[in-house]
């Protein structure tokens, strides 16, 4: 693909909100580019297979067809497509770093859509750490896009609409679930159906799976958590207690799943420090944004699951509103037409409010969860630092998360605290006696992706070095 | 059980890459931390400070834990892609 | 509040040493700072403690400062990991070998032992160096502070002296009534204090006009780059002879890239914007100092505002026309000796007979 140097608008994320909005823009005549990590358009929720994997005829994932359907939207629409480019620096006006397998690359645009989505929740337990336990999202994108069951043995736990998917698809790949955790009770599941299907009109659908996994007769612990892990020889012991009874049980797997619902991916709005604004049902620290998707930047516009969970289905027509104000604001559109368009969209949003309370009571944080967090369980994977470490910080006097930061280091590694920010920030909250929301949140770094120094340096010769003025004397 | 899933998609051809001192048999192109996973290799790297064992969490190149040493550099797995005689370490990637 | 003896304004390493030795010899001192203390340049900076990059009239200060460092316990009494490490500063060209030669020569006039050695004996002293360097200089006495651990270890240390430290206090104002102050919040606070003492890093400028002091202080956005956990990838600090390189590896294994490259910024908006090229370009020297460090990879960069007075030298020592009022700042690459030139400015204050004059902020008044 021959790239350009600049485009009029660049959109990080090539999901279901990233593709309708660069269409939009594309649409109109603008100069688009879409970035995206991943190999192929489709983001998390519809996650291409690996470009290796040739599709056989007869059969076909719906997902995957839709994956196809917006790839050959954004090839007929030129727009320039940047698979496979990590982002690892946004700077205002706006100027995109990326490295890719090759080197680093740089491209410049007027106007930013930021469509990065979600990350997925995991709140921390005694064992949590163990290999062989993964993520409801990890284990969802290696049936989905690998096409692998993660095991032999598995056990599916959490809240949240992953936890249905997730046993829906092993099923549906002759995998065997052991048993589900599920921390809230089976009327939950009606609910999260709503997110899950792709198209609302499937209602069938859905129910279908509820069904396929009722009749597998897999064993579901409702009202029920994960209280401990360990490694056992040949796999992992699973302790599980029933919320309401206390009554516990001791249950061996190969690989567990567990996800406790989706937190907005903010690391470019962080960098850029735009304004933010606390909403628990929304998936935890959102960027502040007006009914069209504005950012607090001029010219930055912020879309999909990372401006607030409410699923895929309204990620699209998000992405078609950020992309309508971002043509009027440009003036390519006009008043008339832009109200013309965002109103018939805005009442299409309308029709899914329903769904979308539901998702987002689902990806509430049950707080038997936090509870369930004791002093030497780790909350800092990267940095091997505990509940107790977070505690001394904040009977030390340290006040926001920031300060918890510094001294105890949390955050402080390759991850950038995406993993555990909003754990640690539920502890010291409670430890606090104050709203998560006074902590703030931890102050946005570049770069957004471990940058490896190979890709950065490329070839030089020593005499090329940028030569700086050498200090005083 | 055969973990992968060819009812839909037909997979790379079979190559052979290293894992520490065990040769692994994948298919081109399949994702290195899936294929780890799927081979009795879940323990993927050392933590810092209580040198437990730790290993893919979220495949979405966001917590690091899938880290290994490919060829020499530290690469997020999850990321990686299957090649032809590929050297992969696992472990205590500070000692390497 | 009543009863103060002495309000340091300013809660990084130079106010907070100050606050220290003056509570330690008995008076009511409180820490004051617009945030949580050090958290500006000394908590974000690279720590580095070196003869080789000090400008050469402060090394005697410097060499007092290392030795403060390497015995925190008996001062600061709280752990904060300082390292001893040997320090290697690397020439790569012909150039560079003579700046080399003659920065360590003065460093040395000003009682550094450094020493110029061969490309033979530098590779014996660090293997990992590049082998195409010319020649080094060596000095015995270099090493590192991790920067981020300050902010815990001094308001420990701070609070064990019966230090009130009072955060999140932005001042407004101060004002002058019969030689004591009285020193205003903008939501409206007050602090009265007999005396004070101005510590606020790249804020000096903007607290000294509160006084009617214009002193011109240039705040400079410099880079820093750390790295993932490694194996051993270098056994030194290391410099270039032009003074555009630092790096060391924690213990933890993670190295610490910086070398003063700018970043963009200041301090009305913000210092958060990396320059991608002076990135590269400080990573390009790094690399080409120690060349396994390409098998690393970069997981956070982060920005500080250094502040330089015109003449790059510090200002220590009361404040003119103003009696009771005292200032401390501007000290190039001064972690090194942050905590002794604290120490220095408690002594005058206490009235004891310390030699500022090097430092009197009179010189950089017309």
């Amino acid at each position: 693909m021959n790239f350009k140097k600049e485009y009029d608008t660049i959109v990080i994320g090539a999901g279901p909100s990233g593709v309708k909005a660069a269409l939009r823009c594309s649409k109109k005549g603008l100069k688009v580019l879409i970035i995206d990590s991943n190999q192929n358009s489709g983001g998390q929720i519809y996650r291409a297979p690996p470009k290796s994997y040739v599709k056989k005829s007869n059969k076909s994932l719906e997902e995957n067809l839709i994956q196809i359907k917006f790839s050959k939207h954004l090839e007929e629409n030129n727009i320039d497509t940047a698979y496979n480019h990590t982002v690892w620096q946004v700077s205002p006006g706006f100027k995109i770093n990326t490295f890719n397998e090759e080197g680093a690359v740089e491209w410049s645009a007027k106007n930013l859509i930021v469509a990065t989505g979600t990350y997925e929740k995991i709140i921390p337990f005694e064992g949590w750490t163990t290999p062989g336990i993964i993520g409801l999202a990890a284990c969802t994108i290696m049936l989905k896009s690998h096409q692998t069951i993660p095991g032999n043995k598995i056990i599916l736990s959490g809240n949240g609409p992953l936890l249905i998917l997730v046993a829906y698809y092993v099923l549906k790949f002759g995998g065997k679930v052991d048993a589900i955790i599920d921390t809230s009770s089976k009327i939950k599941w009606i609910q999260s159906m709503f997110s899950l299907i792709l198209n609302p009109k499937n209602f069938i659908q859905g129910i279908s799976w509820i069904f396929k996994i009722i009749l597998s007769k897999v064993p579901i612990y409702s009202n029920s958590l994960v209280t401990k892990a360990n490694k056992t020889q040949n796999g992992i012991s699973v302790e599980i207690q029933n919320i309401k009874n206390k009554k516990i049980k001791v249950l061996d797997t190969e690989v567990l799943a567990i996800g406790h619902g989706l937190t907005p991916s903010t690391d470019i709005t962080r960098l850029l420090r735009v304004d933010h604004l606390y909403n628990e049902l929304k998936g935890g620290w959102i960027p502040k944004l007006d009914k069209y998707f504005r950012s607090s930047m001029k010219g930055l516009y912020i879309t999909g699951d990372g401006a607030g969970i409410s699923g895929a289905i309204a990620a699209e027509d998000k992405g078609e509103l950020a992309a309508c104000a971002l043509l009027k604001d440009q003036n390519i559109i006009n008043e008339k037409e832009f109200n013309n368009t965002t109103n018939k969209i805005l009442n299409r949003l309308k029709r899914y409010e329903i769904f979308a309370k539901g998702i987002a009571e689902l990806n509430s944080t049950p707080t038997s969860l936090i509870k369930n967090i004791n002093d030497n369980t780790i909350l800092c994977r990267c940095e091997d630092i505990t509940k107790k470490d977070i505690k001394n910080a904040v009977n030390n006097g340290a006040k926001n998360l920031n300060q918890i930061k510094s001294w105890t280091r949390f955050g402080m590694g390759p991850c950038q605290g995406r993993t555990c920010q909003y754990s640690v920030a539920k502890v010291a909250s409670e430890q606090l006696k104050c709203n998560v929301k006074d902590l703030g949140y931890l102050t946005g770094r570049t770069p957004l992706r471990p940058f490896p120094l190979d890709k950065a340096i490329g070839d030089f010769e020593y005499e090329e070095i940028t030569k700086v003025e050498a200090a005083p004397l | 059980m055969n973990l992968r899933i060819h009812d839909y998609f037909e997979r790379g051809k079979k190559v052979r890459i290293i894992v520490n001192d065990d040769t692994i048999e994948a298919y081109e192109g399949e994702c290195l931390s899936v294929v780890l996973f799927i081979s009795n290799k879940k323990n993927l790297r050392t933590s810092p400070k209580l040198k437990e064992n730790r290993g893919m969490l979220c495949m979405m190149g966001s917590c690091q834990e899938c880290v290994v040493l490919l060829n020499g550099k530290k690469v997020t797995s999850c990321n990686i892609f299957i090649k032809d005689g590929m050297e992969v370490k696992t472990g205590n990637l500070n000692e390497f | 509040m009543n009863n103060i003896d002495i309000a340091v304004i300013g809660g990084g390493i130079n106010g907070s040493s100050a606050a220290l030795h003056l509570a330690k010899s008995g008076l009511k001192v409180c820490v004051i700072d617009k945030d949580s203390i050090c958290r500006g340049a000394s908590g974000v900076n690279a720590g580095t403690l070196t003869m080789h990059m000090t400008r050469a009239k402060l090394i005697p200060f410097a060499k007092k400062g290392w030795e403060l460092w390497m015995n925190t316990d008996k001062w600061l009494s709280h752990n904060i990991d300082v390292k001893q490490k040997q320090g290697l500063c690397l020439a790569f060209t012909e150039e560079e070998e003579e700046l080399l030669n003659e920065r360590s020569k003065v460093r040395k006039e000003y009682g550094a032992d450094i020493k110029i050695i061969s490309k033979s004996e530098a590779l014996k002293i660090d293997p990992n160096i590049n082998n195409k360097i010319k020649c080094a200089a060596f000095c015995e006495m270099d090493g590192y502070v991790s920067a981020n651990q300050t902010g815990d270890a001094y308001t420990k240390a701070l609070k064990e002296n019966n230090v009130d430290i009072i955060e999140n206090f932005e001042v407004s104002n101060i004002n002058n009534s019969n030689n004591t102050y009285e020193i205003v919040a903008k939501d409206g606070k007050k602090i009265h204090a007999n005396k004070i003492v101005l510590a606020t890093g790249v804020y000096l400028e903007k607290i000294l006009k509160l006084l009617d002091i214009n002193i011109r202080i240039k705040c400079f956005p410099q880079q820093l780059i750390v790295t993932e956990r490694m194996p051993e990838l270098l056994k030194t600090v290391i410099t270039v002879a032009h003074g555009k390189l630092s790096l060391k590896q924690f213990e933890n294994g993670t190295v610490l890239i910086g070398g003063g490259w700018p970043g963009k910024g200041n301090i009305e908006n913000g210092y958060n914007e990396t320059i991608p090229e002076n990135l590269i370009g400080n990573m390009r020297l790094a690399c080409h100092a120690i060349p396994n460090l390409k098998n690393s990879r970069v997981s956070r960069v982060w920005l500080g505002l250094e502040a330089e007075t015109d003449d790059a030298m510090p200002i220590i020592g009361e404040l003119p026309n103003l009696k009771n009022a005292f200032i401390i700042g501007s000290i190039h690459s001064g972690y090194t000796s942050g905590p002794y030139m604290g120490k220095l400015l408690s002594e005058k204050i206490l009235g004891k007979d310390v030699d500022l004059s090097l430092f009197d902020i009179k010189r950089l008044m017309n």
